[in-house]
């Protein structure tokens, strides 16, 4: 494989996993419901509640793999281009909450999509 | 203050954290130098090596900071609505990387940055258009 390609790899496993943690975290957190700043007088007691959500936890964990991911990145392709790639993951994270999360995305939030993915493909010219 | 301010903050904050948490992480790693598959089949000497970067540790523990805020957002904020918001990292990563990392960052590269700031400026309307759904909903 070219170093390219590798490299590609590397980028698309960080995005993938970034994506699957951020919709598991939403999903674990729309059960543990809206956290206000009364209940951040009570830490201990809301740190049980979001961990006691497994799904934040898979979430947590989907974040941490994918930030090891992303040091082999780092260690590889210049900031500069690596870190809007990230954006790749608009796609991945409103499509699902749109298709698994019932959140409503209105004509110009998709409208924001294209053109957010337009800026990561032609950042990508420069791998 | 309220409700549509403090997310505002929140999000500010969540930013913040993230993109002097790359800036440091890639600090660390261009100590510690390109990783090769050779490195992979030794990854306790890897974590070793990584980790002896004191830029690495204080990036990833800002990074982990931020997404505690994260979760605060999550739960005050539609995921469609905050994860565009936090775009505005691009740009501030992007100029810093040129700044501190003098990398030579291509015409196209700026292109694709203000592409992806039009995405995050047409998509925060639908911050506004959700705040006043919610408002105007009388069972909210």
């Amino acid at each position: 494989m070219s170093t390219t390609a590798i490299n590609i790899l590397l980028l698309v496993t960080a995005v993938a996993l970034a994506s699957g943690g951020q919709l598991s975290m939403k999903a674990g957190m729309l059960k543990v419901g809206e956290v206000t700043r009364e209940e951040l007088s009570d830490f201990k007691g809301l740190v049980i509640r979001v961990v006691k959500s497994h799904w934040v936890v898979i979430g947590v964990l989907m974040f941490a793999v994918s930030a090891v991911f992303w040091l082999l990145v780092l260690s590889r392709v210049k900031l500069s281009i690596a870190y809007p790639m990230i954006a790749a993951g608009y796609v991945v994270v409103v499509f699902f909450s749109w298709l698994l999360l019932g959140e409503r995305v209105t004509r110009i939030g998709w409208l924001g999509l294209i053109l957010i993915v337009a800026g990561v493909i032609v950042t990508a010219q420069g791998l | 203050m309220s409700k549509t301010v403090v997310n505002v903050l929140l999000l500010i904050l969540c930013v913040t954290l993230a993109a002097t948490g790359q800036i440091a992480m890639k600090a660390g790693m261009n100590e510690v130098g390109e990783i090769a598959g050779e490195d992979l089949a030794h990854p306790g000497d890897l974590a070793v090596r990584v980790l002896e970067s004191v830029w690495v540790v204080v990036g990833v523990l800002l990074y982990l900071i931020s997404a505690i805020f994260w979760l605060v957002v999550l739960s005050r904020v539609p995921l469609s609505v905050a994860y565009p918001m936090i775009a505005i990292a691009y740009p501030v990563v992007v100029a810093f990387s040129w700044l501190l990392f003098d990398e030579s960052v291509q015409w196209i590269g700026w292109v694709g940055v203000v592409l992806i700031v039009a995405g995050v400026s047409v998509t925060a309307q639908g911050l506004k258009t959700g705040v006043v759904a919610k408002e105007l909903t009388p069972d909210r």
